[in-house]
C-alpha cells in the first residue's frame, strides 16, 4: 500500500508514444480547438461580466461570441471524451495514480520551486504526463470545466432549466460560472508559462504542434535518468 | 351663406338651428348635469379611467354653428341623420330624436354607414366600438362564452358597465365621447382628426393619456414633450378603425397586428448601442424606456354608495399605485415577441361586478369561478417613454434589482395563482458581478503573472548558470 503511494505507478503507453510521438493530429486538434475556444469565452465572458470594461469588440458582440463558443464547446466536449475513452489515452496518460497525490506531485512541486532554479532537468518523461500535469488536466477536463459548461448552459437557456433555478438562485450559479471561469484564467496564465519551461522555452510548443517531442528535451531526460540510475 | 339659405329653403334644420345655434335658448332650455368627476381630481390618484375635460356648460355641448351647415353634412340637414321634426315646437322636435346616429340602434345601422360603408363595417368590429377586449377577459375569467353578443346574466354588467366606455363614430369626430357627457367639438363640425386633448384624453387619461402628457408628476414622453407627437401619430385610423383582416380576432390589442411598434420607426435603433444589441426582440422596449405607470387594483367592484349615478358608482378603485414592474410577457406572440415586458395591473379582481352579481346574477356563486385562467398583471406599455430612465442607469439597474421585478411580495393573495406564469421573471436574468470584483480580479491576475515572471527569470538565469559551470 505504501508502496503505491511513493512509487509512481506502470503506465502502458503505445509504442509511438515511446518513439517520442507523444501528440497525435486527433489530440492536436482537439487541443488547440478548445485554446480558442477558452480564450474565447474567457475574452468574451469577462466582457459580458464586466460590461463597464472595454475590453472585447463590445458587449453585444462579446454576447453572440460566447454563445457560439459556448455551443460549440458544449459539442466538442463529448467528442473529447468519446476519444479519449476510445484510443485509451484517458486511462494510461490522464488518471492520475495514488502516488500522484503525495509523493510524486512533492518531486514536481520541488521541481518548480527548487530544482529548476539551479538547471536541474525535468523529474518526469516528457513524453509522458507529470503527475501535477495529471492532477490539474483531470480537474480541470473532468470536474471544472463539466462544471462551468453546466452552469453556462443554464445562464443560456435559463427558461429551460427553470426547474433548477426555482430551487438554486440564479446568482449562485453565476457565481459557480464565475469562479471555474478565474480557475480557467489562472490555470491559462499558469499553462502558458510552464509550457516556456522546456529544454527551450519553445520546446513544448513545438511538440504540440508537431506531434513529437523535443529531441533536446528527451536527451536531456534521458541523460539524467541514465545517470539517477547508475547512482 | 348660400348653403345656409339652401338648407332653410329646404326647410331642413330651419327651426333646428333657430335653437342650437342661438345661444340664449340654447341657455334657456338646456338642463346642466352634475360634474364628472377624474383622475385629475385629489393628484392624479382618485377617479376611474376617464378624464375630466375642460367643464362645458350644457349649452356649450348643444351649440351648432351655421358653419357647419355650409359642410356637405350640414346640407343633409338635421332630421336626416337626427330623426325628430323640424318645427319651432320644443317637445315635438325632439320626438323620436337620435341623439347619435352614429351609434347603432335596434334595427338601424350608424348612419355613417350610407357613406363610410367600408370603414363602418370594419369599425363595428373594431376594440373602440366593441369594447371586446373587456368582454374577452370576463368570458376567460367567468367561463361564459358570448357574452358581449347573448344574453346572460354577465351580458347585463357588460352592457351596462364596459359597454358604456365604447365609442361610435360620432363620439371621435363630432362630439367628446359620451363618457364623458359629450359635448360638441366644434358646433358640430366633423372632424377628420379628432383632438387629442377633448377625444382620447377623455376616455385614456387615468393611464396612458396621463402618462403621455405627463400629468402625473413624471415628465412627459419624449415624443410629447419634444415631438409633440399626437395619438394619431402612431395609433393610426386603420388602427383605430379596426381595419384590420377579418380573420384575426377582435379581442384585444394583444392581437392587433397593425398596433404600433417602436420598430416602426426605431428600426435602425437594433444595433445603436450594447444594450440594444443585447436585449432587442427580447426585451420590449418599455422595459428600459418606461417610467413608472399607474396601477390600479380593485374596480368595479360596487362598493362606492356614495356616487349617486349608479353607472358611475362602481368605477373607482380602491387602491391605485405608481410603480415600475417587469415580468414575462404571458401574451407572447410573433406580434409581442419579447419574453419580458413591462407590467400593468389592470383593476381585476374577484370582486369585480360584485355589484352585478347581486343585482342580476343573484344565482351564481362566484362571478367568476376561473379567475386565475388570465394574469392580473398584463404586458404594459407605458407611455411615458424617455431616453433616459432609472433603467438605463447601468447594467445594474436590472440584472440586481429584485424591486423592478415582480415577485410574490407584490401580489394580493387572490392573484398568485393567477399570475404564476409572470412573477420571479428575475430568477432567469443573471446578477452582474460589482464592478470592484473586475478590480480585485485585475490585481490577481496581474500579480499571479508577475509571480510567473519572476520565477521565469529565475529559472532561465539558474540554468544559464548550470550551464556555464558545466562548461
Amino acid at each position: 500500500m505504501i508502496d503505491k503511494l511513493v512509487e509512481p505507478c506502470e503506465r502502458k503507453a503505445p509504442d509511438y508514444v515511446k518513439k517520442g510521438y507523444v501528440h497525435p493530429v486527433l489530440n492536436r486538434i482537439n487541443h488547440w480547438a478548445h485554446a480558442f475556444l477558452i480564450v474565447l469565452l474567457l475574452w468574451s465572458g469577462f466582457q459580458i461580466a464586466f460590461p463597464n470594461a472595454k475590453i472585447f469588440f463590445g458587449v453585444g458582440e462579446a454576447v453572440v461570441t460566447h454563445k457560439v463558443c459556448g455551443v460549440l464547446l458544449l459539442i466538442q466536449m463529448p467528442l473529447w471524451f468519446i476519444y479519449r475513452a476510445v484510443s485509451g489515452r484517458m486511462f494510461w496518460r490522464c488518471l492520475p495514480c495514488p502516488c500522484d497525490f503525495f509523493l510524486c506531485s512533492w518531486r514536481q512541486i520541488k521541481y518548480y520551486l527548487f530544482d529548476i532554479f539551479v538547471g536541474r532537468p525535468h523529474p518526469y518523461d516528457p513524453r509522458e504526463l507529470n503527475p501535477m500535469q495529471r492532477i490539474t488536466y483531470v480537474s480541470l477536463m473532468l470536474i471544472v470545466l463539466p462544471i462551468a459548461m453546466l452552469s453556462g448552459a443554464v445562464l443560456m437557456w435559463p427558461h429551460a432549466f427553470a426547474w433548477l433555478l426555482a430551487r438554486v438562485p440564479i446568482k449562485t450559479v453565476t457565481l459557480v460560472h464565475l469562479i471555474a471561469a478565474f480557475i480557467f484564467l489562472f490555470f491559462i496564465g499558469l499553462h502558458i508559462y510552464l509550457a516556456t519551461t522546456g529544454a527551450k522555452p519553445w520546446s513544448y510548443f513545438k511538440a504540440m504542434i508537431t506531434g513529437w517531442v523535443d529531441k533536446e528535451e528527451l536527451e536531456e531526460y534521458l541523460k539524467h535518468a541514465q545517470t539517477s540510475k547508475e547512482a | 351663406m348660400f348653403a345656409l339659405l339652401g338648407a332653410l329653403v329646404q326647410g331642413q334644420g330651419l327651426h333646428c338651428l333657430a335653437c342650437h345655434e342661438s345661444v340664449d335658448s340654447l341657455k334657456k332650455y338646456a338642463v346642466e348635469e352634475p360634474e364628472i368627476k377624474g383622475p385629475s381630481e385629489g393628484g392624479g390618484l382618485k377617479g376611474g379611467c376617464g378624464g375630466k375635460p375642460p367643464p362645458l356648460k350644457k349649452w356649450q355641448k348643444l351649440r351648432v354653428s351655421k358653419a357647419f351647415l355650409s359642410g356637405p353634412m350640414g346640407q343633409l340637414g338635421c332630421v336626416k341623420c337626427h330623426g325628430g321634426r323640424d318645427t319651432a315646437d320644443f317637445k315635438l322636435a325632439h320626438e323620436g330624436l337620435i341623439p347619435d346616429p352614429s351609434e347603432p340602434g335596434k334595427g338601424r345601422e350608424p348612419v355613417c354607414a350610407e357613406c363610410h360603408g367600408d370603414i363602418v363595417k370594419h369599425y363595428k368590429k373594431s376594440l373602440h366600438f366593441t369594447v371586446y377586449g373587456q368582454a374577452w377577459t370576463l368570458e376567460v375569467r367567468s367561463g361564459t362564452r358570448g357574452i358581449a353578443d347573448s344574453g346572460g346574466c354577465l351580458y347585463s354588467s357588460y352592457r351596462k358597465d364596459c359597454y358604456t366606455c365604447h365609442a361610435s363614430c360620432g363620439d371621435c369626430h363630432v362630439s367628446r365621447p359620451k363618457p364623458v357627457k359629450g359635448g360638441l367639438l366644434a358646433s358640430h363640425q366633423f372632424l377628420k382628426k379628432p383632438p387629442m386633448k377633448d377625444v382620447c384624453g377623455a376616455c385614456h387619461a387615468a393611464r396612458t393619456y396621463g402618462e403621455y402628457t405627463g400629468n402625473f408628476g413624471y415628465p412627459a414622453d419624449v415624443h410629447w414633450a419634444k415631438g409633440l407627437k399626437e395619438c394619431t401619430y402612431c395609433h393610426g385610423a386603420d388602427e383605430l378603425h379596426g381595419m384590420w383582416n377579418a380573420s384575426d380576432r377582435p379581442d384585444s390589442n394583444m392581437h392587433l397586428n397593425r398596433g404600433p411598434k417602436c420598430e416602426d420607426c426605431h428600426a435602425k435603433s437594433s444595433r445603436s448601442n450594447e444594450y440594444h444589441k443585447i436585449h432587442w426582440g427580447k426585451v420590449q422596449c418599455n422595459v428600459c424606456h418606461s417610467m413608472p405607470i399607474r396601477h390600479c387594483f380593485t374596480c368595479h367592484t360596487g362598493y362606492f354608495g356614495d356616487v349617486e349615478d349608479p353607472a358611475k358608482f362602481y368605477r373607482y378603485p380602491e387602491e391605485q399605485k405608481f410603480l415600475f414592474k417587469i415580468g414575462y410577457n404571458a401574451f407572447r406572440d410573433q406580434y409581442h415577441p419579447w419574453r419580458y415586458t413591462q407590467l400593468r395591473h389592470p383593476p381585476n379582481s374577484p370582486h369585480t361586478f360584485d355589484w352585478f352579481k347581486e343585482h342580476y346574477c343573484p344565482e351564481r356563486a362566484e362571478v367568476f369561478p376561473h379567475f386565475s385562467a388570465l394574469p392580473t398583471w398584463k404586458p404594459g406599455t407605458g407611455h411615458n417613454v424617455q431616453r433616459r430612465t432609472p433603467q438605463t442607469e447601468s447594467c445594474w439597474s436590472c440584472h440586481d434589482n429584485p424591486k423592478v421585478w415582480l415577485t410574490e411580495a407584490d401580489l394580493k393573495d387572490y392573484e398568485r395563482e393567477a399570475n404564476a406564469a409572470v412573477i420571479n421573471a428575475f430568477r432567469t436574468v443573471f446578477p452582474l458581478p460589482r464592478w470592484s470584483w473586475a478590480k480585485l480580479l485585475g490585481l490577481a491576475w496581474f500579480g499571479f503573472l508577475g509571480l510567473l515572471l519572476l520565477h521565469g527569470i529565475g529559472t532561465w538565469t539558474g540554468r544559464a548558470i548550470a550551464r556555464r559551470r558545466e562548461k
